[in-house]
Parts: structure tokens; C-alpha cells; sequence
């Protein structure tokens, strides 16, 4: 027993680890946004799509209304996809969002790479739908894929538990909320 | 070696945890880390498997460690799994190292930095090749451009042909395959391009719209290049938006379909560059997932061997199993067990044997059962028999003496050795040579009697004086089985006669003695009457008168004295029985002391209270006697009573000068006298009115001052019919 409980640590310990990552909230006309950037994944983004090989991320966002004796509510979840197809020999990047559908070429890498790693103005949820007496915080995942398909397969929940990219609490202004409902 | 065994035995009930804690360590380094973007289900397939047999082990752990080794078996089996596990994981383990190192190495040789490089030069040859063919096309744009024709063209309805045949000439003069003109609102204007090489290439002739690099060139005001990969091939695509006054009016495109030849060949450097880099970035997971396959097979393998082990040793201990439950059995008693014989193996064999020895065991058992069994009886039979001899020797009135063919004594009950005044030497007497004192000599006598002249039995009258008490025993002996037999000796019996003769002797001496008394006293009478009459009528006629009445006198007196000494005889001969009574003692006492009165010297002291059970003439005759002998003395007499529970003592007390120590032995005798004129019957009278009473006459002290006790019974231990209690010591 006391094995399993050193490995548990451990094991634990290394989920723990602290995170580098960037992510902001703010409240727009009563709208929650969010942007946030993985600077950790650039490299090996920048790596994969530079040797040629397709790439396909999901960006998760969970808002939770917080709950001191239970497992905190899922209140509303947005999940948005981006992928990169490289073409080597022209040496061209095909951008598509796969939740609107718009495509796009480029030439520079970086770009492509920023393409996968940057989400700047995300509408998350309305104001509106959350209490104010409640704390509520948004949670950020990241999920990384090689290749053009989503693997969302029953194998990919033990293989890609997906990046933590911090959890933001989210700061209801009762009055302003009482303005957006009039 | 046996603490070395019993160390191992500890020491292997700890092994499943030292396993557990062992998987628990290998889970640890084949946990998927969640940066790793491979395929990771085998990892998790070999995290299931080593729980799987982390969960085993610690289950059978905990049942070995609870079950504390009670399970027969259970070492054996726990021992031989262990071996036959470690047999299979050692050279697994080797071999899933020595793999390891091998898939190390050949991915090293396979991601050679030569074949890196070579796959980079290959690409770089294909990029080449379209950076190429693009480069051309801008630069025959800028060509375009710059030909001084161009800004000549207008574009008019009528000037189709013109257009056309201007057309032609750039679409050969660039070597592009396809030329289409389009107006500012996209729409095409004029269109030419090479022959196609196949009928079915006419599809391809159909015009596609402005792509997104077209507007962007609109945007931009120059040209631009852009690459499309359609169904029947890849082309390079360039725009160049064409201004009159600075103001667009129309669009050129300009296409060159790429060789596909050489298409096919970047496109196969560009899968295989891409195919390449993306193993040799997961280099690690492969790496990662051959061992984990070879560890799913060791596992696995384990695992089978595991079971196998299992089933084999359970095959292998059950016969040994059964044998030591057998064992258990036989050990708490129970011999009715059989050990199944399955098989032709030494194991069969064994329990084969075994199963011979128990049965020879179990005769041997019943035998030994039945032989303790009929010893006991006899044994009880014998402690029996033994108990009702003692019983019966104790309680016996006769003294036995149980010789063996030695002489040395078996048996001699207590009685024996009251009788033959043996209690001082108890013990001391091994054998009835050792009868060595004096008054046993008569004994040893009669035993040589009775061995020397070899008697079958033998009757004699002893006497044994000790310490001035005679005892006149009868002894038999018997002689006991013979040399033949199991036990030959002699048996001596002892009785004692004492009283009996006594009895014979006084009753024989009262029947000559009232013989005699009737015989003598019928004469005397007449004698007394005669010399009476004689002395009356001839006294007148003597001539010597004082002669004659000393004659006369002198046969009246001795007839009279014959007489009372006749009447003496006849009490004792005759005593009658007590006619017993409760009496009071004070009266008693007051009777004497009247009778008494005019003898100044006799003094009764005290007069208690209470009664003696007596015949009160009887034992007023007794304390006469003694007061009168006492008188006889002239000296003061005391007579005064004690009580106690048990006895009522009259004691009688004489400041005379005592009585010789060399008679006192004989002063209860009958006709022993001091006096001249006694008959020495008083005392031997008193004794026997004494002990008629069921007390006794006693002389307690000889010398001055001279005393002697007459104890009787007390009242209180009397029953209720007036008789007494013969249990009581005292009586």
C-alpha cells in the first residue's frame, strides 16, 4: 500500500506541474472573452509543421461556477478547432478553422505556428447566464493533434488529456449585469 | 539449517509484496506522460497488465500472510510458483534489456545523420524545382509588363482577334500553357492555351475562377504566383492585374502545368521527408513503444508461466498435501485415513507406503489399546483386591504376617504390630529375622519351628512380656504355594488369647472355687453350732476352763473366718451384673462420710454436683474397700471427685507410707495380701467391679502420699436406652 501511495504522489506531482502559459478574461458588452497563447507548444508546433507534418488543435473552454462541498458545475463549454496543412516542396501553409470554416495560405511558418497558438478575442459565454452570488472561473485546455484527423476516440481520452493553460476566475459586476438584462 | 529454513519461510511470505512494490516502480516508469504525443495505449495496456499482477500479488500476499501458514502446502506451492516465475522473468528480463539495446542501436543506424542529410538535399531539390518554375513565371510577368506592347492593348469588343493572336504570341513566347484574360469584374475575355495532349484533357480546358491570390494581386496592384494542385496535376499560377490610367481593367493568368514526372517524384520526397521527420520526432515513442510491446510480452509470458507454475505445483502438492493432512490426522489420534493413490509415480509410491505403514500402525495401535486396556483391568482388579486385603488386615483382630520363601516380610497389618509391641520400630522390620528383641524371640522360635521342620502349618500358645505386661497370643502358621508356584512363604497369624485365658482361667478357678465354698461351708456351719453347744455345756464341766474356751474360741473364730473367706470366694466367683443407675454422686459420697463419721483422719473434700450411672452398691463396696485399706494405715485419707466430660473420678488418698514399688505389680492379683488376716481379694474384687462398669481401678501413685482412681463413664455419653456408647474411646 505504501507503494501505491509513493507512486500516486509522484504520479501526482507530475500532473501538478506549474504551467507557462498566457490566458486573459475580459467582460465586453456582456459578453466573456477570452485570449490566450500556449507559448510552451510553439516549438513543437513550429517543429511539426515546419518538417511537413499536418497539425490540428482544439482550444477548450469550460466556465465553472465553483462549489466549496461538490465538483464544481460545468456551466457552458466552448470548443474551437484550428489546423495547419504544410506543403513542403512550395513551401506553403494552409490555415483552416474548422469551426468556420475559412482557409487561408501562408508562406511563413510563424505565422502558421501562431495560427495554432494564438486565440485572441474568444467569445466564451454570456453574461447573463451566470449569478451573480456565485464564483465562477474559466478553465482552458488545449489539445494537440498530429495530423489532419480530431482522434477523438475512446484511446485518445488516455492519450491526450490535453494542456492546462490556467484557470481564470471570472468577476461578475451585479450592476452591469442588471444593466445588460434591461 | 533448520533457522535457515525457517528464515526462507519468512522471508518468502514477504516476496508477493516485495513484487507488488516492485510493479509498483515499473508502473511508474510506464506511465504515459501526458507530453507524449504518440500513440500511448500501450502503455496503459502494460499499466492494466502490472496492476493486474500488482493486485494478484498483494491479494495473494495478504491470504498467504493472514492464513499465517496454516494451509498445508501452501509454502511448498508459494516456493515452487516463486521459482518457476523467477525461472521465466530472469532471462525475460535479460532478453528485454538486451532488446532495448538493440532497438537503441538500430535507431540510431536508421536516423543516420547520412540519411538525414540526404533526405534534406532531396527536399531541397523539390523545393528547388518549384521555386524554379515560379521564379520563371514572375519573372515572365515582369517581362509582360515591360513589353512595350502592352500598354498598347486595349480591350475592346472589336479587337478579339487581335487580342487573341497577341495572346498567342506571349503564351509561346513564355512557354505557359494556358493564357486567360479576365475584365475588372472577373469575367473572362479571352482565353488561349496548347493543344491538349489527350482527348480527356479537354475537361481541364474548362476556366476556373479568380482564386484568392488573384484578388490579392488586384489588391496589391503587381503580380503574384500561386500554386494549384487540381485532379489532373499540379500548376503554377500567376496573376497580373493590368491598369490603364491607373485604373484596372482587366486581369492576365497565366498557368504552367508542372511535369508530373517530376511532381510525382517531390511529392514522394515530400511524403517520405515528412514520413521521416515525423518518426524520427517520435523517435522516442517508437523506441518506447517496441519496449513496451516486449514488456507486454514478458508480461504476458510471465503471466502464463505464472498460472502454469500454479496448476503445476497445485498438481505437484496436492499428493503432498494430502499426505501431511493424513500426517495431522494420524498425529491427533485418528488412524482411519487413506491417501488416494491416482498415479504410478514416487509420489503414489509414497502415499502407497504410507498407506501400509497407518494400517500396520493402526493394528499395532488396536493392539496396544486392547493389551492397555485388559492391564488396566487388571490392574483396578488387582488395586481392588489389594484394597479390600489392606481394608481387611486393618480391621482384623488378629495379627498377620505375610513371609516370602526368604523370611523377609510382604505384609504385616497393624494389629500385628500393636500385638507384638512393634510401634516403636515401625519400619525397621524388613524381615522377621530382624525380630531380635527379647520378647520377640518367642515369634522367631515358632517361624524357624515351622521352617525347619518344614510344616505345613503350625499352632502355638506364646507369651510375650514387654515391660511387665504379659501377652499370651496364639500363633498359626501356614506354609504358602511351593518352589513350582508364583509366590511360596509363610503366613503368620496372631490372636490375642490374653482375656480369653484369663476368662477361662477365672471362669475354671470360680467353678472349683464355688465347688470348694459349697463343699466347705456346708460342714462349718454344724462345726461353728457344735463347738458353741460344746462350749455352753461342758465349759462347767472342764478342769481347765481357760484351755477349753481358748480351744472353743479359737475353732468358733477360724470357722467364722473360714466363712467370711468362703463368702469372699463365693463374691468373686459370683460377682453378680451391675444393676445400673443414675445416682447421685453428692449421695453417694454423704452415705460414706455417715458411715465414716467417727474416723476423725478421713476427710471429703467437696461434694459436686451431678450423677454417675452405676449399681451404687457395687461401687460403694469399691470406695470401702479403698477408704479401709486406706484407714489401715492410720495416716489422713482424702476422698474427693473429679469431673470432666468423659469420666467421674473418685479418688481415694493416704498420707501413709506407701506401698512397696516391688508389689504394686501385684496388689490387683487375686489372694495377694500384706495383711495377715486378708484375703487378697478386695482389690481383685474392686478391679473387677471396675471394669464390669466399664471404667477402671487404677493405682496412680505408690508412693506417699498413695493414691488410687476409680474411674467410671460419664452420664453425658450415655444414650438413650442407658447403654453405652461402645464407639467412644473412653469406654
Amino acid at each position: 500500500m505504501i507503494a501505491f501511495y509513493v507512486v500516486f504522489m509522484l504520479l501526482t506531482h507530475v500532473w501538478a506541474e506549474e504551467t507557462m502559459e498566457e490566458t486573459h478574461v475580459h467582460i465586453e458588452d456582456g459578453v466573456v472573452f477570452c485570449d490566450v497563447q500556449s507559448f510552451e507548444q510553439e516549438a513543437y508546433i513550429l517543429k511539426v509543421i515546419g518538417s511537413g507534418s499536418p497539425m490540428t488543435v482544439f482550444w477548450q473552454f469550460d466556465v465553472l461556477e465553483q462549489r466549496k462541498y461538490w465538483l464544481d458545475k460545468e456551466v457552458a463549454r466552448v470548443r474551437l478547432g484550428r489546423q495547419v496543412i504544410p506543403d513542403l516542396v512550395t513551401q506553403r501553409w494552409l490555415l483552416r478553422d474548422l469551426s468556420g470554416g475559412v482557409i487561408k495560405h501562408t508562406n511563413d511558418a510563424h505565422e502558421a505556428m501562431h495560427f495554432l497558438t494564438n486565440m485572441r478575442h474568444i467569445a466564451v459565454v454570456d453574461v447573463s447566464v451566470l449569478e451573480p452570488s456565485n464564483t465562477y472561473t474559466l478553465d482552458v485546455h488545449l489539445f494537440i493533434y498530429e495530423g489532419e484527423g480530431e482522434h477523438e476516440s475512446w484511446l485518445s481520452l488516455f492519450s491526450n488529456a490535453g494542456f492546462d493553460m490556467g484557470s481564470v476566475p471570472l468577476h461578475i459586476d451585479a450592476t452591469k449585469q442588471q444593466r445588460i438584462d434591461e | 539449517m533448520v533457522g535457515d529454513i525457517q528464515w526462507l519461510t519468512q522471508w518468502v511470505r514477504f516476496l508477493p509484496f516485495v513484487v507488488v512494490l516492485f510493479l509498483s516502480v515499473l508502473m511508474y516508469y510506464v506511465w504515459p506522460t501526458h507530453d507524449y504525443f504518440g500513440s500511448s495505449y500501450l502503455n496503459w495496456v502494460n499499466v492494466g497488465l502490472l496492476l493486474a499482477l500488482a493486485l494478484a500479488a498483494f491479494v495473494f500476499g495478504i491470504r498467504n500472510f493472514v492464513s499465517k501458514g496454516t494451509s498445508v502446502g501452501l509454502h511448498l506451492r508459494t516456493k515452487l510458483v516463486t521459482i518457476m516465475v523467477l525461472m521465466v522473468l530472469v532471462p525475460s528480463t535479460i532478453l528485454q534489456i538486451t532488446a532495448n539495446q538493440v532497438i537503441t542501436k538500430g535507431l540510431d543506424v536508421w536516423f543516420d545523420v547520412r540519411v538525414d542529410n540526404l533526405l534534406d538535399k532531396a527536399m531541397s531539390l523539390a523545393q528547388g524545382f518549384y521555386a524554379d518554375i515560379e521564379a520563371d513565371m514572375e519573372h515572365s510577368l515582369k517581362q509582360v509588363i515591360r513589353d512595350d506592347n502592352f500598354p498598347a492593348l486595349e480591350v475592346t469588343p472589336w479587337g478579339a482577334l487581335v487580342l487573341n493572336q497577341y495572346m498567342e504570341k506571349l503564351l509561346h513566347k513564355y512557354d505557359w500553357d494556358r493564357l486567360e484574360l479576365f475584365d475588372a469584374s472577373e469575367r473572362l475575355i479571352a482565353s488561349v492555351h496548347k493543344q491538349p495532349e489527350h482527348a480527356d484533357a479537354l475537361q481541364s480546358m474548362e476556366t476556373k475562377p479568380i482564386t484568392s491570390a488573384g484578388r490579392l494581386s488586384i489588391a496589391l496592384g503587381r503580380y503574384t504566383v500561386d500554386h494549384w494542385a487540381r485532379e489532373d496535376g499540379e500548376y503554377v499560377v500567376g496573376y497580373l492585374p493590368l491598369y490603364s490610367q491607373r485604373r484596372l481593367i482587366g486581369i492576365l493568368r497565366a498557368e504552367v502545368k508542372l511535369p508530373s514526372e517530376i511532381i510525382s517524384s517531390a511529392r514522394s520526397i515530400e511524403a517520405d521527408y515528412r514520413s521521416y521527420r515525423e518518426l524520427d520526432r517520435h523517435r522516442q515513442g517508437i523506441q518506447k513503444t517496441f519496449m513496451h510491446t516486449l514488456m507486454i510480452a514478458m508480461t504476458l509470458i510471465v503471466c502464463v508461466a505464472g498460472m502454469l507454475a500454479l496448476v503445476f505445483a497445485r498438481r505437484l502438492t496436492a499428493p503432498v498435501e494430502e499426505l501431511a493432512t493424513a500426517l495431522e490426522k494420524v498425529k491427533s489420534g485418528n488412524f482411519d485415513v487413506l491417501v488416494a493413490v491416482d498415479s504410478k509415480d514416487e509420489l503414489a509410491s509414497l502415499a502407497a507406503s504410507f498407506n501400509s505403514m497407518i494400517a500396520q500402525l493402526k493394528y499395532n495401535m488396536d493392539t496396544l489399546t486392547a493389551t492397555q486396556h485388559e492391564l488396566t483391568n487388571a490392574l483396578v482388579s488387582s488395586r481392588q483386591r489389594q484394597y479390600v486385603l489392606e481394608n481387611l488386615l486393618a480391621n482384623l483382630y488378629s495379627g498377620v504376617i505375610l513371609l516370602d520363601a526368604s523370611g523377609d516380610i510382604r505384609l504385616m497389618n497393624e494389629t500385628c504390630k500393636a500385638l507384638l509391641m512393634l510401634s516403636e520400630h515401625k519400619g525397621d522390620k524388613t524381615s522377621i529375622y530382624d525380630f531380635s528383641e527379647a520378647h520377640l524371640k518367642p515369634v522367631l522360635s515358632f517361624f524357624e519351628t515351622l521352617q525347619t521342620q518344614a510344616l505345613d502349618d503350625l499352632q502355638q500358645e506364646l507369651v510375650i512380656t514387654h515391660h511387665l505386661q504379659s501377652v499370651k497370643i496364639l500363633a498359626r502358621g501356614t506354609l504358602l504355594g511351593s518352589e513350582d508356584d508364583v509366590f511360596s512363604g509363610w503366613l503368620l497369624v496372631f490372636d490375642d488369647i490374653t482375656q480369653l485365658a484369663e476368662a477361662q482361667r477365672h471362669r475354671a478357678w470360680a467353678e472349683v472355687a464355688q465347688r470348694l465354698a459349697h463343699e466347705i461351708k456346708n460342714p462349718l456351719t454344724p462345726i461353728k453350732l457344735s463347738t458353741e453347744r460344746v462350749k455352753r455345756r461342758f465349759r462347767e464341766q472342764v478342769d481347765d476352763v481357760r484351755v477349753f474356751d481358748t480351744c472353743t474360741d479359737a475353732v468358733i473364730n477360724q470357722v467364722e473366718r473360714l466363712q467370711r473367706l468362703l463368702a469372699d470366694f463365693s463374691n468373686l466367683a459370683t460377682l453378680p451384673k451391675p444393676k445400673m443407675e443414675l445416682v447421685s454422686i453428692a449421695s453417694l459420697l454423704q452415705e460414706l462420710e455417715e458411715l465414716y463419721s467417727p474416723y476423725s483422719q478421713l476427710t471429703f473434700e467437696g461434694m459436686p454436683r451431678g450423677e454417675v450411672y452405676c449399681d451404687p452398691d457395687q461401687i460403694r463396696q469399691v470406695l470401702i474397700n479403698l477408704i479401709d485399706n486406706a484407714l489401715a494405715t492410720k495416716a489422713h485419707v482424702r476422698v474427693y471427685v473429679e469431673m470432666t466430660d468423659e469420666q467421674i473420678r473418685f479418688y481415694v488418698q493416704d498420707d501413709g507410707a506407701g506401698i512397696d514399688e516391688n508389689i504394686k505389680e501385684h496388689i490387683f492379683e487375686p489372694y495377694f495380701s500384706t495383711k495377715a488376716e486378708g484375703s487378697g481379694l478386695g482389690l481383685a474384687i474392686a478391679q473387677r467391679i471396675s471394669e464390669e462398669h466399664h471404667g477402671q481401678l487404677q493405682l496412680l501413685s505408690a508412693s506417699s502420699p498413695t493414691r488410687f482412681c476409680i474411674w467410671l463413664p460419664n452420664v453425658k455419653l450415655r444414650t438413650k436406652g442407658g447403654e453405652l456408647d461402645d464407639s467412644n474411646p473412653g469406654s
